[in-house]
């Protein structure tokens, strides 16, 4: 006998297999809450859980919430959700990696050959002023 | 020659008639089979069918049931497997 306050599992729908608790009963009607949408059910699409809890009449969805809480029922899990687009970056494919690599090496290595010609200039200017004081 | 790939059947044959008047032989995939239950064997409702191409570009809505067990079982045996659910001991969500 499916009373205000018994436990139920809805079997149809998309909230089959979700827990909640009869609000109120009107004919061959029930209205659900807790787990589920709250909304009037078929008594065919219920099925009863063997379970009561204690709660009023048209209570809030809140209450039930908490009633069913404290019988060990837990809100169903969410599935995970989507990621968001644009928020991940791919890895370079290896093709491009290399290209990179052998960039960034011939840079390195134009630098250090500017470097190389600064500093033999500075020697030649150094070794000429060098001599021109000793004259 | 057509390719030898073409000479089974795997591929479905489709007569198109071309806007020059030719008709020309075309061969297009075929559709995969329905989706079943896999408690009673029977027809799903509602899971569409067609190719990977045309299903990538509908949403999951379109394609499949909301539900427990949904694309899997029909309704009537997710029915029946959540009330042994709650026979055998009220399984918990």
């Amino acid at each position: 006998m499916i009373t205000v306050g018994t436990v139920c599992m809805k079997i149809a729908g998309r909230d089959s297999g979700n827990v909640g608790v009869v609000v109120s009963v009107e004919g061959d009607r029930v209205l659900l809450d807790g787990f589920v949408r709250r909304r009037l059910c078929s008594l065919r699409h219920v099925e009863p859980l063997g379970k009561t809890v204690k709660v009023k009449a048209h209570a809030s969805s809140v209450d039930v919430q908490k009633a069913l809480e404290s019988l060990g029922y837990t809100f169903p899990v969410v599935r995970t959700q989507k990621r968001e687009k644009g928020k991940t970056v791919k890895p370079l494919p290896k093709r491009v990696l290399h290209v990179q690599e052998r960039v960034a090496a011939k840079v390195a290595s134009e630098k250090k050959k500017a470097t190389q010609k600064i500093s033999t200039k500075k020697a030649l200017t150094k070794k000429i002023t060098s001599q021109e004081t000793k004259q | 020659m057509v390719k030898p790939g073409f000479r089974s059947r795997s591929q479905r044959r489709v007569f198109v008639r071309l806007p020059s008047g030719i008709v020309k032989l075309f061969y297009r995939q075929r559709k995969p089979c329905q989706a079943q239950c896999h408690m009673c064997g029977n027809v799903l409702h509602g899971i569409t069918r067609g190719t990977s191409a045309a299903l990538q570009r509908m949403p999951k809505s379109a394609k499949t049931v909301n539900r427990k067990y949904g694309g899997s079982l029909c309704s009537q045996c997710s029915r029946t497997l959540l009330v042994e659910e709650v026979i055998r001991g009220g399984e918990k969500q």
